[in-house]
């Protein structure tokens, strides 16, 4: 697709300028890594913002442990650059390497460590956006607590570019754990790697990440050769020094019940290597395939719900890639690049038989709540420049 | 409103769940601030439906309607000043479904906060918002609030366990949003955004909490000083050695005074400050991080550190914690409490403010914090029938909240606006922000009968 509206703007007030034209002269707004992964189509009028260019550092506050950044910050370059400095920010999306902060906060990609550290809300406690009603506002600072009048900071996160962009974050951050461990376990089938996986979030281990994938996801961590191709659970554990054995120990006591072999990885550059594997092999798949479908179940459903997607996939389309944050009790279902249409309503119907849910890709769609959504909309983009916003909602 | 009105709810609820005599309207003028405003009629419903029956009456007629849980706010939240319904909650009281495996309970908006800790307790979770008012206040109103507590420097404030709700719009809709799975169906987080929302968007009639497994071991240790500024230096620095305690909770002399009148721990009252902290987790993880709280503590000159011997010595600490508010009450007939949050490394500079206000004003003042977070309530005591000492107090108080803004704090970290603060939010916030937050309220409300005009000047 050739896009010749790319806008990059250089600071918060050129941003605004962007927005406030594009209202003057009625054009359609979206960030630049919405044409990266399943690009809808752009004509030449819609302006296409670039926020590679905001992505300073403004304050590392050590007493308070807060990041000032902009926007524009490739999220894994964020990371990086904060563990660098002894931080942590736990947040980690399968877009972490392509994206920028802003977008993964404006479309509350899943992270993986989704669960044992909360979501986005928990970390951002200040923000400066441009509005498309053409506002530049700023809510929130450093402070860790705050209630005064109604959370539009909470209401921003996940709005998908319908309200406007955040360009600059104040965040949370948290100490670098002491100790990190990504253990790797092989089961025989889906359904004893997720009831295992169930019985760890009940012994008070806290991993930090816990996911399932079935044999087909094992492909995600192509590259290494001591795993073998089978149903995986992948368990990333930190913490203090002192518990990490125990921690270990409580893990293979549990897989062991299902006769799993475990693969330890202690060395830091090596889990490193693994997730940025992980996450890359991800990505390329989503941005190969037709369509992808998340999901949400219970915990104690979720062993049933994810062998019947297993076994029933397989006769619609013949390879799919599931991935499970069994922190959550959500799941991604990936199909590949020649899957058909038939699979999509299979999965709604056994996602349905076990009460899960299907997670909706796009933002209101909370049922009788239409006129309150559309009102909201309204207050942040009355001009209706936002891409999204062309769809009725 | 008048009597055809008020009759007409007697149509929806048993009229028994109707209140309308001038003792019983006074009861519910108030709340745990000193602000006063009577109800014209207070109604107890017991059902979703009948909720939904009085907001669709209320709407169509226009009649304000404050709901209310136990009126323990600290904001002014459910003073009924425009008159109308005074719409309590406390009959829709019942734990409708506790799911341990899940780890999701459904409650109603009526149910106590420490009720539902004593079900979930012996099972070995808990529901982590834990306000000091949590023997009576209720769920609804701890969403209503966002409300926090000591623990929530580690895990978390109301919003962070809410997984989903029924509600009902000013119009009478009743809609369900999120749903009892741990993940919110939408982007777009509805369900967080109405935690905090002060009864001023839709009545909770369902919710749908996140429970938590109770850690297996915790140390709780007890740190004295000879300053505040001190005590407070030690906060931030606990911190930064990368430590995230449970609680990290700060008294100062007048207040440890007070929980020593009252329930005589042997607490120190020379000191200064006291730091209440604790640390939780496996049981290997707490030696070292008790070892390396106990090494800032010395660096910043503690006093006296002690770590809880028994879980009975424990419990009487918690107890010095959660009744010191009310303790205050035998130094002075009443108390005005401030609920500012700044960032953590300026606990010092306003606690020292809040010493010069108060021998400016000749006010004592108690210093109260979740200081982990940054959140303190200054508690100012007074005696209310003396209007001249009562001006002082609003003085006072205006002067606290000044201060934490300049230093880049917040209005309120956990007690939210209501009307107490809404005269200084045009301090905190630009005109384009007030004004989008008064589009969103009309977006929701588009009469302005929930709480109106709580937390801003909204109108028709
Ligand atoms: C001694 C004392 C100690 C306290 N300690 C703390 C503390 O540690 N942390 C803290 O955060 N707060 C604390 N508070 C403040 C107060 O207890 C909390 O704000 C609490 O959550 C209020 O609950 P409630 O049931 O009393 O609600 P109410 O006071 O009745 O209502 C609070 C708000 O919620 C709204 N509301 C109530 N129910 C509903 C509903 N069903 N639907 C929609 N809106 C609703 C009301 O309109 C109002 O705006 C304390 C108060 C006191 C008096």
């Amino acid at each position: 697709m050739v896009v010749n509206n790319i806008v990059d703007p250089k600071d918060n007030k050129e941003l605004q300028e962007i927005i406030s034209k594009a209202i003057s002269q009625n054009q359609k707004l979206l960030l630049k890594e919405n044409l990266e992964l399943k690009a809808p189509t752009v004509d030449e009028k819609t302006v296409v913002i670039d926020l590679a260019h905001l992505n300073k550092v403004i304050e590392l506050d050590k007493d308070n442990f807060t990041i000032t950044v902009e926007g524009g910050i490739n999220f894994l370059e964020f990371q990086t650059l904060l563990a660098e400095k002894g931080f942590y920010f736990p947040m980690d999306t399968y877009a972490s390497g392509h994206t920028s902060l802003s977008y993964n906060v404006l479309h509350a990609l899943p992270s993986y460590s989704l669960g044992e550290y909360g979501n986005y809300r928990e970390y951002v406690l200040g923000i400066e956006a441009v509005l498309f009603n053409g506002d530049l506002i700023k809510i929130g600072g450093k402070n860790i607590k705050n209630v005064s009048g109604l959370d539009i900071i909470g209401l921003m996160i996940g709005s998908q570019e319908y309200f406007g962009i955040i360009n600059n974050f104040t965040l949370r951050l948290l100490p670098l754990p002491e100790e990190k461990q990504v253990v790797i376990c092989n089961f025989k089938d889906i359904k004893t790697a997720q009831e295992a996986a169930f019985q760890l979030t009940n012994k008070g281990i806290s991993p930090a990440k816990l996911l399932v994938v079935n044999t087909s996801g094992a492909q995600l961590l192509e590259n290494n050769t001591k795993i073998t191709k089978s149903p995986l659970l992948i368990v990333e554990l930190e913490g203090f020094k002192a518990s990490m054995q125990r921690k270990i120990s409580i893990l293979q006591e549990t897989v062991a019940q299902y006769d799993a072999t475990c693969l330890i990885i202690s060395d830091n550059i090596e889990s490193r290597d693994l997730w940025t594997i992980f996450r890359e092999n991800q990505y390329q798949l989503l941005a190969k395939t037709v369509d992808s479908v998340s999901f949400s179940g219970f915990y104690t459903k979720l062993p049933e719900m994810v062998t019947q997607l297993d076994n029933e996939l397989v006769k619609c389309c013949s390879d799919f890639t599931i991935i499970i944050n069994c922190l959550i009790g959500s799941g991604m279902i990936i199909p590949s690049e020649k899957a058909g249409t038939d699979w999509y309503e299979e999965v709604g119907k056994i996602v349905d038989k076990y009460q899960g849910r299907i997670l909706d890709k796009k933002s209101f769609k909370e049922p009788g709540m239409g006129i309150v959504q559309e009102k909201l909309k309204a207050a942040f983009d009355p001009a209706n420049i936002s891409f999204f916003g062309g769809e009725k909602v | 409103m008048n009597s055809k009105q008020i009759n007409y709810f007697k149509t929806i609820v048993d009229p028994k769940n109707i209140c309308t005599t001038k003792e019983e309207l006074l009861v519910y003028e108030y709340d745990a601030t000193l602000l006063k405003g009577a109800p014209e009629v207070i109604v107890f419903p017991e059902t979703t439906g009948q909720v939904s029956l009085i907001l669709a009456y209320a709407y169509q007629e226009n009649i304000p309607v404050t709901t209310r849980g136990a009126g323990t706010n600290l904001s002014g939240g459910t003073i009924p000043d425009q008159g109308g319904i005074a719409l309590v909650l406390t009959k829709m009281n019942k734990v409708l479904e506790i799911d341990f495996e899940n780890r999701v309970v459904v409650v109603e908006p009526g149910t106590i906060n420490q009720e539902l800790q004593d079900m979930l307790t012996p099972h070995g979770y808990y529901y982590p918002p834990d306000p000091a008012s949590m023997k009576a206040c209720t769920i609804g109103g701890n969403v209503g609030e966002c409300s926090g507590g000591p623990r929530c420097l580690k895990y978390g404030v109301t919003r962070d366990y809410i997984l989903g709700m029924e509600m009902v719009l000013s119009t009478g809709e009743v809609v369900a949003i999120g749903s009892k799975q741990q993940v919110n169906p939408d982007p777009l987080d509805i369900v967080k955004f109405m935690v905090g929302s002060e009864g001023t968007l839709g009545v909770f009639t369902k919710l749908f909490l996140k429970i938590k497994k109770i850690s297996e071991a915790k140390k709780t240790m007890l740190c004295t000083f000879n300053s505040v500024k001190d005590a407070s230096r030690t906060v931030a620095n606990i911190v930064r050695e990368g430590i995230v305690p449970t609680t990290l909770e700060l008294m100062d002399n007048l207040l440890i005074n007070c929980a020593e009148d009252f329930i005589g721990l042997g607490l120190d009252r020379t000191a200064d400050a006291l730091l209440l902290i604790e640390v939780d987790g496996l049981k290997e993880e707490l030696d070292g991080q008790v070892e390396v709280i106990k090494k800032v503590c010395e660096k910043n000159n503690v006093k006296g550190f002690k770590i809880a011997q028994s879980a009975k010595e424990v419990d009487q600490l918690w107890t010095a914690r959660r009744t010191v508010i009310g303790a205050v009450a035998r130094k002075r007939p009443s108390y005005s409490m401030q609920d500012v949050t700044v960032p953590r490394n300026k606990l010092p500079d306003i606690v020292e403010e809040i010493v010069n206000i108060s021998e400016k004003y000749n006010l004592p003042i108690g210093v109260l914090a979740h200081a982990g977070d940054g959140n303190l309530h200054p508690l100012v005591l007074f005696d209310e029938r003396n209007q001249e000492e009562v001006e002082k107090v609003h003085e006072a108080e205006f002067l606290i909240c000044k201060k934490a803004l300049s230093l880049g704090g917040t209005l309120s970290g956990e007690h939210g606006i209501g009307l107490l603060k809404k005269p200084f939010l045009d301090q905190e916030f630009a005109p384009e922000v007030l004004s989008l937050k008064r589009q969103i309220m009309l977006a929701f409300d588009s009469g302005n009968i929930l709480n109106p005009d709580k937390i801003l000047e909204v109108g028709k």
